[in-house]
């Protein structure tokens, strides 16, 4: 199978998966028992008002139909109103998209950048005191609850040592003083392209805590992968040649061993991405970061079906992505896995 | 969340020989006996809690008004919350839904993704395609954003909770077990028992579903931590165990109101958690190590 | 080798961290220089409303913490005990004839909107219009016949029946006059405001909306109410949900004005230098409704042993840390038509006991279903309460939480197979708690809505529909029947009435002009608050 027909296989499946979505989430979306309309007009409605909005909103139509109409705008590019925001879905999507993937970027820079020396160190050490400090901050990594990691960092380096702030994306004194002009909506690129370093500084200083408390889940996986992968490759025959010829042991390990190792570590580092994307509903909610997360978290609660589909099939396809890409990426570094 | 692929060369031994084995390197592992104790701990005291607790009535949630919010002390050993309940007696009784049900969560997955999974893999053709076509479905979603959407359309409470990580873990089971299946379908004794007129419901629950008792038991054992973790995520979104109900997630969430003057109430909770979730993970590591010692995960 | 390396790494981000905290820290302490005229004065608050609509018609939630600066009635209801009842804002006087049918509202001239629009009889005429046909709260238009614009600055209020307008003037929702080109425009298109926009007369205009973030309001130049020094040029709302994370902004120096603080901490403020901690009186108060449709509710003998057997000062000091008052009927204190004579129940649990007795239940063996709203914190709290109170006199309760109007679905839908006990907290639309809160929760209806006890007591009924015709033109009489009605209530107990929330406020010292109306709960009026000088 050659890699293009592999992609386009991938591709139609990924496309029935995320039909099967949009039909989980519509049945589930309907067997709520609550009336949206009488969301949508908020509370002391009176019943002449929720009957106009039912009817409005089409949620006196048969399952079937509401569903077809449903798959018909969407097509369009319109994935419906916000019962509680009252604006489109795609628009509350859109604008709440930047601040979520920046956090989950900087998580995972944070994770990587950490996780992989971390792994390589901790297996040069096999066994010594190192070695199991690392083996213990990543298992910790993974232990702990993101909505505890993020309250125990905000009383540490907000409430005692005023290192960082404690939420959101930008200070207030940013906000009139050199605000940051938003193009991409990534505020740490927004501000370095237009060369306004305070706003960059005062961005970056936000992203800190959340990024870290994010990091932390991923960073653990990462930092295990890799001194697993790096144990193995080390016993291979050409690191013991290498070795052997006295090749220095820096060039031995980061070139050699780690070339090789990275491949089953990558693997990790997808799977953690789109396991990340749940982790930052938490990490939004500690942090008030206007993301997703925070959107997800509000929409469940207030029942607003049309949100809640909207951002299932956004997660899916961003999830089916990320797979998607790891596979092709690995498949391109390692050509002896065979595509599935 | 990873996968244990079966590996290839797996050597076909009983259950019990592999166990004994297990056993013997267990034993003489300390992290290993420290984790197989804190799981042990925690078991019994959860079971036991309504004996175990100090203050059994406010570990149920019976509430205490002339104690409100005071300090760790002798009497309270973790202080007592916003409602004047001792917080270590609800530590106590919150491990039920926050470890024991999570334990019956991935038991029931086990048990609807593992039978799926052997018959996938050994009858294949239309039933194996459908099933993993299904399971696609499901691994298309992280599966905490499955869970929360199917608790919200259900109506919360630990019972939904419960059931929506049932629907989004068994895929992961039924996946294992189907890999397992086909590995062990052209198998000799298979073959044999194939010929000898065994009817297929009787090979798979006789011959392959025993052999695939270890990569399941493995898995279970490290998904543990995460279930735990998610279960405690869906109640720290109030989606969970309801109050006046006792739950780790939901006490931390309670808690956090009050962390600036009373840090306890969402403390000990978080601590019970993690320690757990620990133990979960480092006997998960050294399972994975035992059986798979060449595996990255 | 590695390690060092890797020991560097860290160094250097700890470096990092080091240099550039002094500029996460420093600005929060030291507002910016006066002097600098490009600065603008700027009021930064902490609130937890979101915006469920821009549209002032259709409003009828949290957003009027925003709509409330951006728009403005006809006149406002002042708290009690102010010298005057109503402050004149865009009526500058009004009458009503003596059988309280007719009311005039003279305008106050020069009044501009927003978009450039003036304020005329017909902007009103138009905008009640538009209330009464839709509004959110449509139904306080119902005595409304037709409204007349007699000429450019006088508008005349027909009605079917008594009612006091000027009440229904000045209510929170459903009563702000737009601008008609919005009208216009959002008769064309539905979602006209939902982009942020607005085109009202107050003080303040919308400069920016981001949502689940934050709300940027800035002054209206033109204002008819003029401007002062000290007064805020902009004010940066902070939407932000949680109240623990509110009181860490306002004590990191990040807002000038934290809306919400957890109910436990408030106290922690009273003697703490640089605050002052107000307790005002609201318009809240929590009822429990008794399906009194099936028994054992059915028998008031039963209800009122629950209503002696409540701990009514343990639920307040547990679920609002002492800032309640136990509740007289479903009147929340300082409304209409409050009444010193309205009895209330003391907990008395041998009473309870023995009316439970005399229900013919002594050995208790009454099994209860409560709901209550899960986003509802307070009530989260008491309600475990309630449960170990009625367990001593033989009644086992099950607490469900549930969404709000998930549980409200099914106590309309269904009665008879409804919940038995139903916690709500309540306020009146308006300020006329007697054809709000008593007609709304416990008048007889066909289909239920929020008088969820289903109760059904024809002297009740006539009492209070006689009281409301009274309202206008003899308000003795008319409170005379309402305290009759309220007491009749009590007595029958068809809902508990557990308690009137307080509103509890931080005002830092740097705040000046802070005041709360309890007629306008969801509202903060920003134009009352300036910067205090320096000390």
């Amino acid at each position: 199978m050659n890699r293009l027909e592999f992609l386009i296989r991938r591709i139609v499946a990924s496309l029935f998966v995320l039909i099967g979505v949009s039909i989980i989430t519509f049945m589930l979306a309907r067997v709520v028992p609550s009336n949206p309309a009488a969301v949508y007009i908020g509370p002391k409605a009176r019943p002449a008002d929720i009957e106009r909005v039912t009817k409005q909103l089409g949620l006196d139509q048969p399952l079937p139909l509401q569903y077809a109409r449903y798959m018909g705008d969407l097509v369009r590019g319109d994935l419906g109103n916000s019962i509680s925001t009252k604006r489109p879905v795609l628009l509350e999507l859109q604008s709440r998209l930047p601040a979520t993937l920046e956090l989950l970027f900087a998580g995972m820079l944070i994770a990587v950048l950490f996780g992989v020396p971390m792994g390589v160190i901790s297996a040069q050490k096999q066994g010594k005191a190192s070695d199991l400090a690392i083996r213990v901050v990543a298992i910790l990594g993974v232990s702990i609850p993101a909505f505890g990691l993020g309250l125990l960092l905000q009383i540490l380096f907000f409430r005692w040592l005023g290192l960082f702030p404690l939420s959101g994306r930008v200070g207030k004194e940013l906000r009139f003083a050199s605000p940051i002009i938003e193009n991409t909506g990534f505020l740490l690129l927004d501000s370095l392209i237009t060369l306004n370093f305070t706003a960059f500084q005062d961005a970056l200083w936000h992203i800190v805590l959340p990024a870290i408390t994010l990091a932390a889940y991923p960073l653990g996986l990462v930092a295990r992968m890799t001194r697993g992968a790096m144990l193995e490759v080390q016993q291979q025959d050409y690191i013991r040649t290498a070795r052997a010829y006295g090749t220095p042991e820096r060039v031995t390990v980061f070139v050699y061993a780690l070339k090789n190792a990275i491949g089953p570590t990558l693997t990790v580092i997808g799977l953690t991405f789109a396991f990340a994307l749940t982790g930052t509903f938490f990490v939004e909610i500690i942090f008030n970061w206007p993301g997703m997360g925070l959107f997800t978290v509000r929409s469940l609660l207030n029942l607003d079906y049309p949100a809640i589909m909207g951002i299932a099939l956004f997660g899916a396809a961003g999830y089916v992505l990320i797979n998607l890409v790891v596979d092709l990426v690995q498949a391109w570094i390692d050509p002896r896995i065979s595509l599935r | 969340m990873s996968v244990i692929p079966l590996p290839a060369d797996v050597e076909i031994v009983t259950g019990s020989t592999r166990g004994a084995q297990l056993w013997r390197v267990l034993r003489r592992d300390p992290l290993s006996i420290m984790s197989l104790t804190i799981i042990l701990i925690y078991l019994l005291m959860s079971l036991f809690a309504p004996w175990v607790a100090p203050y059994p009535a406010q570990g149920a949630g019976k509430s205490n008004p002339p104690t409100v919010m005071l300090p760790p002390s002798p009497q309270h050993w973790m202080g007592t919350d916003q409602l004047g309940r001792d917080v270590f007696s609800r530590v106590i009784f919150g491990g039920r839904p926050a470890f024991i049900v999570p334990l019956l969560v991935v038991g029931l997955a086990v048990l609807i993704g593992a039978p799926l999974g052997a018959i996938a893999g050994f009858k294949g053709g239309w039933f194996d395609e459908t099933i993993m076509r299904i399971t696609d479905l499901f691994l298309a979603f992280p599966s905490l954003l499955l869970a929360m959407a199917i608790t919200a359309a259900l109506g919360r409470g630990l019972e939904n909770a419960a059931l929506a990580l049932v629907i989004s873990w068994w895929p992961w089971y039924a996946r294992i077990v189907r890999g397992a299946s086909v590995s062990l379908r052209d198998r000799y004794f298979v073959e044999a028992a194939h010929s000898m007129g065994v009817r297929e419901p009787v090979i798979v629950a006789r011959h392959i579903l025993p052999n695939c008792l270890t990569p399941i038991l493995i898995q279970a054992t490290i998904d543990l931590g995460t279930v735990i973790l998610a279960m405690g995520g869906l109640a720290f979104l109030g989606m969970g165990t309801q109050p006046p109900a006792a739950d780790w997630g939901l006490m931390i969430s309670e808690g956090r109101t009050s962390i600036l003057n009373a840090w306890w109430i969402a403390i000990f909770p978080m601590l019970a958690m993690m320690i757990l979730v620990l133990a979960f993970n480092l006997l998960g590591d050294v399972l994975r190590d035992f059986f798979d010692p060449r595996h990255y995960r | 080798m590695l390690l060092k390396r890797f020991a560097w790494l860290f160094v250097v981000g700890m470096v990092i961290a080091g240099c550039a905290a002094p500029a996460a820290v420093a600005p929060a302490g030291q507002a910016a220089p006066d002097t600098a005229p490009a600065t603008p004065n700027v009021l930064t608050v902490s609130s937890t409303a979101n915006v469920t609509t821009w549209d002032p018609i259709k409003s009828f939630s949290t957003e009027a913490e925003y709509l409330a600066n951006l728009y403005e009635p006809l006149l406002r209801i002042n708290p009690p005990g102010a010298a005057e009842r109503f402050s004149p804002v865009l009526a500058e006087s009004w009458e009503s004839d003596a059988d309280g049918k007719t009311w005039t509202f003279k305008l106050r001239p020069n009044v501009k909107f927003h978009d450039g629009e003036p304020l005329t009889a017909d902007a009103v005429k138009q905008s009640i219009e538009a209330a009464k046909d839709h509004a959110g709260a449509s139904f306080i238009w119902a005595p409304l016949e037709s409204v007349e614009a007699v000429d450019d600055l006088t508008v005349k209020f027909n009605l079917s029946y008594a009612a006091p307008l000027d009440l229904i003037a000045s209510s929170l929702y459903g009563a702000w006059i737009v601008s008609p080109k919005a009208l216009a425009a959002v008769a064309a298109d539905e979602n006209y405001f939902e982009a942020g926009v607005e085109a009202g007369t107050g003080p303040y205009m919308l400069e920016s909306y981001t949502p689940d973030q934050e709300v940027l309001l800035t002054r209206f130049d033109d204002y008819w109410g003029n401007w002062q020094d000290g007064q805020f040029d902009k004010v940066l709302v902070k939407i932000v949900p949680e109240a623990v994370q509110q009181q860490q902004m306002l004590e990191g120096g990040e807002v000038d004005l934290a809306l919400r603080l957890p109910a436990e901490n408030y106290a922690s403020f009273k003697d703490k230098p640089g605050y002052t901690l107000l307790t005002e009186p609201s318009f809240f108060n929590y009822v429990g409704f008794l399906n009194t449709l099936r028994p054992p509710l059915d028998n008031p003998k039963v209800r009122q042993a629950i209503a002696y057997a409540i701990p009514y000062q343990d639920i307040i000091d547990v679920a609002t840390f002492g800032q309640a008052t136990q509740a007289r009927g479903p009147v929340p204190a300082g409304v209409w038509p409050y009444s010193e004579e309205v009895t209330q129940y003391a907990t008395d649990l041998e009473k309870a006991k023995a009316l439970m007795a005399e229900a013919g239940f002594a050995d208790g063996g009454i099994d209860l279903r409560l709901t209550y709203a899960a986003e509802n914190k307070t009530e989260e709290r008491f309600a475990p309460v309630i449960k170990d109170a009625l367990a001593e006199i033989g009644i086992n309760v099950s607490i469900e939480p549930i969404l709000f109007n998930q549980q409200w679905e099914e106590a309309k839908s269904d009665p008879a197979n409804a919940q038995d006990m139903f916690l709500l907290l309540y306020w009146p639309t308006y300020s006329d708690a007697g054809t709000d809160n008593l007609y709304s929760m416990f008048h007889s209806s066909e289909a239920p809505f929020f008088n969820l006890s289903y109760w059904k007591n024809e002297e009740f009924d006539t009492l209070i529909d006689e009281a409301a015709m009274l309202t206008v033109t003899d308000p003795d009489a008319s409170l005379e029947k309402y305290v009759k009605a309220q007491n009749l209530l009590v007595d029958e107990a068809p809902g508990i009435f557990f308690f009137d929330t307080k509103a509890p406020f931080v005002i830092p010292d740097h705040i000046g002009g802070f005041q709360y109306n309890l007629n306008y709960p969801f509202a903060t009026f920003f134009y009352d608050l300036y910067r205090n000088p320096a000390q």
